[in-house]
């Protein structure tokens, strides 16, 4: 019979043997009173009467009897005892145990008895010993039978019934007990019920030396067993220690004094530092399977601990039933001939972790060559060298769990791909992003974005926020609920192509590049700094705008660094453990970290150096080759007389070349504060700032300021600063500074002439520039053409010039007259192109004029004779008067006060036009070159007059108003198509004036488009 | 003395444990390379086993009181463990 039927059956046969005693005892007793009775009843009927329970006692009648006294003994006894001695069961139930023990032992035998004796049975029945035995002699007896039988049965059933209560509490008391020994009730309940509750004893965490944990347990019990029983028994009832949890030791006890009685006189136990563990966290501290543990699976990656192979990666290739030993596959480290060697010198090195082989796949060839008794060759890959197994070239090897490394293997590629044996290119990189996954290493900054890989929320993607130890609080994207945290084995990364990545750790280490590909946990990049494309885990890589991050902290690219004593160089390329350095004689050479001493430094008293032209040169500075290439770059270090220069433009050594400081010469400094008075001002080169306005005037030649100062007393407004909108008076001037002193408060004020406006005789506010250079205002304001002497020539050629052929064609028709002083009117335009310089050209137009002057006819002729004859320009510059004063009697006198002064021809003209409205005309012109509409309005009058004067002008002088002097009605009367010209006139700003084309050009008459010529000529002219 | 384990009961008696074999499980298992494990991890002394909460979370409160470990390495043979009416294993895999 097999041990495990055995072992179930034992209650049941116990449960049987126990009525068996009882039954048999009662039989016994019955069979004793019937033999006595009926001497000649064999036992042998009793027996077969009562065999279905009873028969299997047969063959053993006299040790059954033994038994069966022994256990009745042993059995009141146990009842008493386990009524009595509750508390004693511990110990009593050993020497019970055993007892039973060697009961359970002969009632097994007793066992395989009954199953022989019925097939025993079955035999002789068939073979008819028996049954015709029965039925032979039963026939006679049968009625005296019958009755036995029914009292034994009757007797039997009472004591049943009467012992059935007793005998369930005995089983289950003896039983019951037992069976609590085993696992068997205790393992079926559920963990969830066993969950702590305030009713339990308390748990205190004990500081102590860290690594005595295991014998502080052990010293406590060892104490409590002790003192068990005696006055000062300990109260504790258990002590525990964590390999998690180092320096505790963890005391349950219902009661603090009981912790501190228990831990009296223990050295390496720091009383003082007690902590209650909450009862919640109770079954955290007995955890048997830590989260953090990784579950060996076949395929999965390990590293070797100790001996040969120590630090070797390995895949789990099978696990050993009891799950203590797996067998690994490992990539050899055989020394074929060093073991050959090693035998015939009889020194047998001994292979360590530190003095071994190389990882090489197992040779069959180095094997059959250095020691070929040793081989054995299973299969074709499989063979057995040395007593060890290899497949396919590696080894297969048992390994204790407890030498293996199981968790935070972190496999890198290169290692996973010497197991590629190359039949398979893909790598399972599956597995190894499980073993990377568990790692707890994993770095996670701030900005990665991750997902979640398990749990509720598996798939979530978001981007850490922060991380602490091995929680990161992450934003979860698409999701509003706030932010969660998880621990880091709990999230992978996630990079998308394109992603610029550093990585953070592995061969890669430090590299940056763009990700091309991701599949799943493996990211593929191109490297900024090898140009390959790299596989790398997610994990292991960041985000990263950085391209230039290198690798070894120590160095950087283009830092100076000594690699002998006599000689330096610049990193101009750093790989991970590879440094190209340019030297001092401009020599490239390859390094490895360990050949650089150490990083130059350079003091202060270094860092400057003295060009070629003697001129201070320093770090930083811009410099340029005297001769050869005439290379210009920024001085990236000076050492001594050399000079390490950064060039963007050249791409040999990345850039940088050596140079000597005797050749080359500064360029440009950095921040060289002798040099920061000198420093170009921009906003003076920029016409706009030098104006110091928001208007954009082309550059003019700046009028030098001859005599007395023209803004000396005069009103003037603050349009800049902090005192803007104050007025005040100028007192003092000195070149571009005025001093002000204001109307309000009594101060005076240092200002810059070009913050302030000036308050013109109609009391406008006009800016410094216009103040003092009227032509300023030309280019803004077209009126201010009138105005300006040096201008006035052309633009009162054509002003005349519309003016004379309204006159003209006040005698002749309107447009051939028109037509003619068109062309006429031309003319002084291209005068009036070269500028001031231009009078005399100016003159020539006026001959043009005096020309046209001729087709006037008219009695204007004679008078424009005279102005012809006067050059018209020339008699601007001054002479004009005479000219003028020829043309029209009336006017001369007019004329002459407008020519006397360059500022005031206007007002001469106007005089001389207007004639009557000389007021007027001589008002504009005084009081301010930028003509007020206003005062041309009363120019306009005058022309008006005039115009009433030269009878019929009027059409003519509708010309004339496009000229401007748009208030009037009396011109814009003059002609209907005038009525657009004024309200194009009235508008003085510079925008205004470009409108102010519009009317000229839409001049209903084509007398006027040429008379309009004019005016647009002189506006281009000032272009 | 190394520490070895019953893979059963996770219980282990100073010196005893060797000589005489797991006192819990005697008549179960004998003491042997198969049914006891040297990797084991949280020790527990527990001294009143019907008393302590410890105890009865580990499954151990019917047990002596004596030196436990809160997880044993290791699985029985399946040999054994079909003699047993009841087998939880100790070496964290168990789940409930």
């Amino acid at each position: 019979m097999s041990d495990d039927s055995r072992e179930f059956e034992r209650d049941e046969a116990n449960e049987e043997l126990r009525e068996l005693e009882d039954v048999k005892r009662e039989e016994d007793e019955d069979a004793r009173e019937e033999a006595e009775l009926h001497p000649d009843d064999g036992v042998e009927s009793t027996y077969n009467e009562t065999k279905p329970i009873g028969l299997e006692d047969q063959g053993n009648d006299q040790d059954n009897d033994d038994q069966g006294v022994l256990d009745e003994d042993d059995e009141d006894e146990d009842d008493d005892d386990e009524e009595d001695e509750e508390e004693d069961r511990v110990r009593g139930s050993k020497k019970r145990r055993v007892q039973r023990n060697r009961f359970l032992d002969v009632e097994a035998e007793v066992s395989d008895d009954e199953e022989d004796e019925e097939e025993d049975d079955d035999e002789l029945a068939k073979e008819g010993f028996i049954a015709p035995e029965h039925g032979q002699e039963d026939e006679e007896p049968q009625s005296r039978d019958d009755r036995l039988h029914r009292q034994v049965d009757r007797s039997h059933e009472k004591s049943t019934e009467e012992d059935a209560q007793k005998l369930a509490a005995q089983f289950k008391e003896r039983y019951g007990r037992a069976n609590k020994y085993r696992t068997d009730d205790s393992g079926a309940v559920s963990q969830r019920f066993l969950l702590p509750s305030i009713h339990d004893p308390s748990i205190w965490a004990l500081r102590c030396r860290p690594g005595k944990e295991k014998e502080l347990v052990k010293k406590l019990l060892k104490k409590k067993l002790t003192l068990e029983g005696k006055p000062n028994a300990l109260q504790i009832l258990s002590v525990f220690q964590r390999d998690n949890f180092t320096g505790y030791v963890y005391v349950e006890a219902a009661k603090l004094t009981a912790v501190d009685h228990a831990i009296k006189g223990i050295s390496d136990i720091y009383g003082n530092n007690k902590v209650k563990v909450p009862v919640e966290e109770f079954p955290d501290l007995l955890r048997a399977n830590k989260s953090t543990e990784v579950k060996l699976t076949p395929g999965g990656y390990v590293r070797i601990k100790r001996g040969k192979y120590k630090g070797d990666l390995a895949i789990i290739d099978s696990i050993e039933e009891n799950g203590l030993e797996v067998t690994l596959q490992v990539v050899p480290r055989l020394d074929y001939k060093g073991m050959e060697l090693d035998e015939e010198t009889g020194k047998r090195k001994r292979v360590t972790s530190k003095f071994r082989p190389p990882q090489r796949l197992f040779s069959r060839k180095e094997a059959v060559e250095n020691d070929p008794t040793n081989l054995t060759q299973r299969s074709s890959n499989t063979f057995s060298y040395k007593g060890e197994e290899y497949i396919d070239g590696f080894l297969f090897k048992l390994f204790k769990v407890q030498f293996l490394e199981t968790q935070d293997v972190q496999p890198s590629l290169e290692e996973v791909s010497k197991f590629n044996t190359g039949d398979t290119e893909e790598l399972d990189l599956s597995s190894i992003a499980q073993s990377v996954k568990n790692s707890s290493t994993v770095v996670f900054r701030t900005g990665d974005r991750v997902q979640v890989l398990q749990g509720e929320q598996k798939g979530l993607k978001g981007d850490v926020i922060s991380t602490s130890n091995d929680v990161v609080l992450i934003k979860p994207i698409s999701f509003s609920g706030g932010n969660l945290e998880f621990p880091t084995n709990n999230l992978r990364k996630i990079f998308s192509t394109g992603d610029h990545i550093s990585v953070l750790r592995g061969k890669h280490n430090g590299h940056t590049g763009i990700v091309v590909s991701v599949q799943e946990d493996h990211v593929t990049f191109i490297s900024d700094q090898s140009h390959k494309d790299v596989t790398v885990f997610a994990n292991h890589l960041t985000k990263s705008t950085d391209t230039s991050t290198l690798i070894d902290g120590k160095y950087g690219l283009h830092d100076l660094v000594r690699i002998n004593t006599t000689t330096v160089g610049v990193v101009i390329r750093a790989d991970k453990d590879m440094f190209t350095i340019l030297t001092q004689d401009g020599k490239v050479s390859a390094v490895s970290p360990s050949a650089i001493i150490s990083k130059v430094d350079i003091g202060r008293d270094q860092s400057f150096a003295t060009d070629s032209t003697g001129e201070s040169i320093k770090k930083g500075d811009t410099v340029k080759e005297n001769h050869g290439f005439k290379r210009q770059g920024v001085i990236l270090h000076i050492y001594r007389s050399v000079l390490f220069i950064y060039s963007k433009e050249t791409t040999e050594n990345s850039g940088v070349y050596v140079s000597d400081i005797s050749s080359v010469s500064g360029v440009a400094s950095k921040n060289n504060f002798t040099e920061k008075e000198d420093k170009i001002d921009l906003t003076k080169m920029n016409p706009k700032f030098k104006a110091g306005g928001s208007m954009a005037p082309p550059p003019l030649p700046i009028k030098v300021q001859t005599g007395r100062d023209k803004t000396l007393n005069q009103n003037v407004s603050i349009r800049l600063g902090e005192y803007k909108g104050y007025r005040g008076i100028v007192k003092d001037t000195n070149g571009d500074i005025a001093r002000v002193e204001f109307h309000t408060k009594n101060k005076i004020l240092s200002i810059s002439k070009h913050k302030l406006a000036f308050v013109d005789g109609s009391g406008r506010l006009i800016p410094y520039e216009e103040f003092i250079n009227p032509k300023y205002r030309d280019f803004s304001q077209p009126s201010s053409g009138f105005s300006t002497p040096s201008h006035k020539a052309p633009s009162y050629t054509s002003g005349g010039s519309s003016s004379w052929s309204s006159t003209g064609s006040n005698n002749g028709g309107k447009t051939p007259a028109w037509s003619s002083f068109a062309s006429g009117g031309k003319t002084p335009i291209a005068g009036g192109r070269t500028a001031v310089g231009a009078h005399g050209g100016a003159a020539s137009a006026w001959g043009g004029g005096a020309g046209g002057a001729s087709a006037w006819g008219g009695g204007a002729a004679s008078a424009w004779g005279g102005g012809a004859a006067a050059g018209g320009a020339s008699a601007w510059g001054g002479g004009a008067q005479s000219a003028w004063g020829g043309n029209t009697a009336g006017g001369a006198s007019a004329w002459g006060g407008g020519a006397q002064s360059s500022h005031r021809p206007a007002a001469g003209n106007a005089s001389a036009w207007g004639g009557g409205a000389q007021s007027a005309w001589g008002q504009g012109g005084a009081e301010s070159t930028h003509g007020n509409s206003s005062v041309y309005g009363g120019g306009g009058s005058a022309w008006n007059k005039r115009a009433q004067h030269n009878n019929g002008g009027a059409s003519a002088y509708g010309g004339g108003s496009a000229w401007g002097n748009n208030r009037q009605q009396g011109w814009s009367a003059a002609t209907p198509g005038q009525a657009e010209t004024p309200g194009a006139y009235s508008a003085e700003t510079p925008g205004a004036y470009h409108d102010a084309e519009t009317p000229y050009e839409a001049a209903p008459t084509p007398g006027y488009g040429g008379s309009a010529a004019t005016p647009g000529g002189y506006h281009s002219d000032n272009e | 003395m190394s520490v070895w384990f019953a893979q059963s009961t996770g219980i282990l008696i100073l010196i005893r444990f060797q000589d005489e074999g797991c006192p819990n499980c005697v008549d179960l298992l004998d003491v042997g390379l198969s049914t006891t494990s040297p990797t084991f991890e949280g020790l527990v002394a527990i001294g009143e086993p019907d008393k302590s909460w410890v105890a009865k979370w580990l499954r151990v409160n019917t047990y002596l009181p004596g030196l436990y470990a809160v997880k044993v390495m290791g699985r029985l043979p399946q040999d054994i463990v079909e003699t047993l009416p009841y087998y939880r294993p100790r070496d964290g895999t168990a789940t409930d």
